[in-house]
């Protein structure tokens, strides 16, 4: 009869954040939540390191050719696309650990309100930041996969 | 069996659910992503290692001797199986929590939250390991 009854509970509810549950997404909003901030320190030096090495090289191309107006202009050039690239970089980066934060902050405040909806939001952060890693991993394999043909190309035309 | 159910939990409906299955597809194509990289990249060591150690025996001095190959091929083996370990909880998490929901099986969506519990643990772990380590290298 008791399991019967656990049985109807079940089919009534489908699956529930329980004890057990609860206390691993504690755990993992708290690690989450850690790794977010820890990513957020690690892409701000980054930021700065890369604008400050950017400054550097514009200023060692500088002394070396100060008279010469077209390639400090290309210099300068170069030296703006290195820092946007790296900054471009940072910014995606960013967005990963920004979508991690916010599931384990939802997480949190959903575990301690007991509120399904922010339970849900921190799910759906969750799906967005897999999801997003998953596109950028798959443009990173076609990008790969597109030098190592070309690579293979240039020593077969060889 | 210690019933851990209440009426008070909150519930993994629909939203949830949806969103809990579109992760976890995504997880587990990274985490084999990863897998397949960890692999590969072993591969690659062994096929290529001649090169790997004349290469780095001319930008560090002295690397030419057995000890160092040595350690070279230990901190790449050692690395390799903290992300297939990495890689083994995301996946694990993904398929369990996956079946959890299909079945709608209390136990074995708990498993696949401890498994995503562990990922993270884990990944923190080494963000500790890494900070420390390069803190303890700039003092």
């Amino acid at each position: 009869m008791e399991q019967q009854n656990q049985n109807q509970e079940a089919d009534l509810f489908g699956l529930s954040i329980d004890t057990t549950g609860r206390a691993h997404l504690t755990e993992a909003a708290k690690w989450a939540r850690f790794l977010a901030i820890v990513g957020f320190v690690f892409i701000a030096f980054f930021a700065v390191f890369a604008i400050a090495g950017g400054s550097y090289i514009a200023n060692m191309f500088g002394r070396v050719n100060p008279y010469n107006e077209i390639s400090s202009g290309i210099t300068t050039g170069m030296t703006v696309a290195i820092i946007t690239y790296y900054l471009c970089i940072g910014l995606l980066v960013f967005f990963a650990y920004l979508f991690l934060y916010r599931f384990a902050v939802n997480m949190r405040m959903a575990l301690h309100g007991n509120n399904q909806e922010l339970l849900n939001r921190s799910f759906q952060n969750l799906k967005i930041l897999y999801r997003y890693w998953g596109i950028l991993t798959v443009i990173g394999l076609i990008f790969f996969a597109l030098i190592f043909v070309i690579a293979i190309m240039g020593r077969a035309s060889m | 069996m210690e019933e851990n159910h209440s009426i008070l939990d909150l519930q993994v409906d629909q939203t949830a659910s949806k969103n809990l299955s579109d992760a976890t597809r995504w997880a587990k194509f990274l985490s084999v992503t990863g897998f397949v990289c960890m692999g590969l990249m072993l591969i690659f060591f062994t096929v290529k290692q001649s090169e790997i150690i004349s290469g780095l025996s001319r930008v560090i001095p002295g690397f030419t001797d057995i000890g160092s190959f040595g350690t070279l091929i230990t901190v790449i083996v050692i690395a390799t199986l903290i992300g297939c370990l990495l890689m083994y909880f995301l996946f694990r998490g993904s398929i369990l929590i996956k079946k959890g929901i299909e079945t709608k099986s209390q136990e074995i969506f708990n498993s696949g939250l401890a498994s995503l519990k562990n990922y993270f643990m884990t990944y923190g772990i080494l963000a500790i390991i890494g900070l420390i380590s390069n803190l303890a290298s700039i003092f």
